[in-house]
């Protein structure tokens, strides 16, 4: 089985070989020319990962500084931009893990009775007021992913968001073909119920 | 096919990968299903929802900030550049540290007994003399005495003192002694004769490299019968050239600069053992690890607390004679220590105890000036029982 790639797609691959080569021998300018083919995508799939701009340009930062620092691990064997997707989702996931065990601690220090799915919305997550008076399809969206857990948003985030094939998906995550279908399924479902009153359902 | 196995395939119908036949299938039940089709709508458009989200983009100059970080140089070296640059500023700031380091240390040196003392050591390797008569605790033989009466008296004295005893009016003050070039014997001889006919108690005063051979091959014997292992008698080591027994013992005069420390810690050990054996009514061992230690190190800190307590393990051990010097020793050295009131009735008490009458004045002496000390009381009634 094969997934239809999507138009958004990260960097041609192949012009990334000759600036990822000197980087690897440490040139800092070869290096920057690799982060701003790659800028945008690192950083749209933290933020959409984390909810604050801010924060997801800091961490956009550290995942290129990790990268830089990790080039004489790249052998070249995948391409620099799956290499580069392995880091940020990992780097990312594991920030997300952090700073969950950060505010339940916080949670529960603070009101050891509220819900745990709080600790799960990002910083400036609209509140649902707030999003059902603007109506605004991103706010919303912004709200549904903040439901999910972190694996489930990471796999929409790859898939629909930055059009990774399944392969590619499954080769960033280290799960199966499998696993990346039903667990994709199961994180699009879960954004449907959460959307769906919102979504205008008329027969097209 | 059922309504949910239709469902679970609107991922792959979505994203393609389904065999033609099975697709087929799928929008066939989608075309003929409300329910499925009402499911398909929100799936579809909760994926073009996703995928129009578009892509997102950092503040201006990302890639620089990201380079600069990439080139900053790493912390070690961030702080050794603060620590120095500006120069117009960092230099006097370690030069002003380097002064107060410098005072911290002299301070230090002058607050640490171990330090002082390791220098003096260090002093004393580098021009090893034997000390001079004057530094040697004065003892004399004492044969038939009778044996002590009394304990030892209490070193701890908390009435203020008034200035050094009358009764010791011509022993020369207590000039700390300093490591002097070796002399001959005969031009120590008159310094230590005019010392004791000052002193003037004791008629039998042997010369006093005799007295401290005869005196440690006595100590050497009791230490030998105790089954003591520590701090081996001076009489022990062999005598020097000009027939004087070292005072460090042949290793000790062939110690070098790296020896200090080691010396200074066997003097300790000297000392603590002194003190253990004295607490432990060892007098006799006492008596050798204390006059051991003086004789190492008789600038020690510690040395009048030794001299003291040598003393009274002297008297205690019913050796008046070597007591009455020890205790003439103390006075001379520390004319007014808070053990002086202690120390001059051990001295009159061995003097009346070899006979001497002289001791009864000292006591005298000592409750005129020491009214108010604990050994006042000891004082009047020895004075009353033996001192008619």
């Amino acid at each position: 089985m094969e997934s239809r790639p999507l138009e958004r797609r990260p960097a041609e691959p192949d012009s990334d070989e000759p600036h990822a080569g000197r980087a690897r021998a440490g040139d800092a300018a070869a290096f920057e020319i690799l982060v701003r083919r790659h800028e945008r995508w690192v950083f749209t799939l933290v933020l959409r990962m984390v909810g604050n701009r801010q924060e997801a340009e800091d961490i956009a930062q550290d995942i290129f500084l990790k990268a830089f620092r990790g080039m004489r691990d790249f052998r070249g064997a995948a391409r620099f931009s799956t290499w580069l997707h392995t880091i940020t989702t990992n780097h990312t996931l594991s920030y997300l893990a952090a700073r969950a065990t950060s505010r339940r601690r916080e949670v529960t220090d603070s009101d050891p009775d509220l819900p745990p799915v709080l600790d799960r919305l990002p910083h400036d997550a609209p509140g649902p007021d707030a999003v059902l008076e603007r109506k605004d399809l991103r706010a919303l969206l912004d709200q549904g992913m903040a439901q999910l857990s972190p694996e489930h948003r990471i796999i929409v985030v790859l898939r629909d968001v930055q059009g990774l094939s399944y392969e590619e998906i499954s080769e960033v995550l280290h799960v199966e073909l499998g696993t990346v279908r039903s667990r994709l399924h199961r994180a699009r479902t879960a954004l449907k119920a959460y959307l769906a009153p919102h979504l205008d359902m008329s027969e097209a | 096919m059922n309504c949910a196995t239709v469902r679970e395939t609107f991922a792959e119908l979505i994203d393609g990968g389904l065999p033609a036949g099975r697709e087929a299938e799928i929008r066939s039940h989608l075309d003929a299903c409300p329910a499925c089709r009402r499911e398909w709508r929100e799936y579809r458009a909760t994926v073009n929802a996703l995928q129009g989200l578009g892509q997102e983009s950092p503040s201006a100059g990302f890639s620089a900030r990201v380079r600069g970080r990439i080139e900053a140089p790493p912390w070690w070296r961030r702080a050794a550049r603060w620590l120095v640059f500006p120069l117009s500023v960092k230099l006097p700031l370690h030069a002003a540290a380097l002064v107060v380091l410098g005072v911290a240390g002299v301070w230090l040196f002058e607050q640490s007994p171990e330090m002082k003392r390791s220098a003096t050591l260090r002093l004393e390797t580098v021009a090893p003399t034997a000390p001079s008569s004057a530094e040697l605790p004065q003892e004399a033989e004492s044969k038939g005495a009778p044996p002590a009466p009394t304990a030892p008296v209490a070193p701890a004295m908390k009435a203020s003192l008034p200035p050094a005893p009358s009764i010791l009016p011509s022993v020369p003050s207590a000039a700390p002694p300093q490591p002097v070039p070796p002399v001959p014997d005969q031009q120590r001889a008159a310094p230590d004769a005019a010392a004791q006919s000052q002193i003037g108690a004791d008629a039998s005063v042997k010369s006093e490299g005799a007295a401290r051979l005869e005196s440690a091959a006595k100590e050497g014997a009791s230490q030998r019968q105790a089954g003591s292992v520590a701090a081996p008698a001076p009489a022990a080591s062999p005598p020097t050239v000009a027939g004087q027994p070292s005072p460090f013992g042949a290793s000790r005069s062939r110690s070098t600069l790296q020896a200090t420390a080691p010396a200074a810690d066997a003097a300790a050990d000297l000392f603590m053992t002194g003190k253990d054996a004295w607490a432990a009514r060892d007098f006799g061992r006492a008596a050798a690890s204390l006059r051991e230690f003086l004789t190492r190190t008789p600038q020690d800190p510690r040395a009048p607390e030794a001299r003291f307590l040598l003393a009274e393990a002297y008297r205690a051990d019913g050796r008046f004679a070597d007591a009455v010097g020890a205790y003439t020793e103390f006075l001379r050295q520390s004319p007014n220590d808070e053990r002086t009131p202690a120390a001059m009735f051990g001295l009159a008490e061995s003097r009346v105890s070899l006979g001497d009458r002289s001791g009864c004045d000292l006591l005298r002496e000592m409750l005129t000036r020491y009214p108010n000390v604990p050994e006042a009381a000891l004082a009047g009634t020895f004075l009353s029982s033996h001192c008619p």
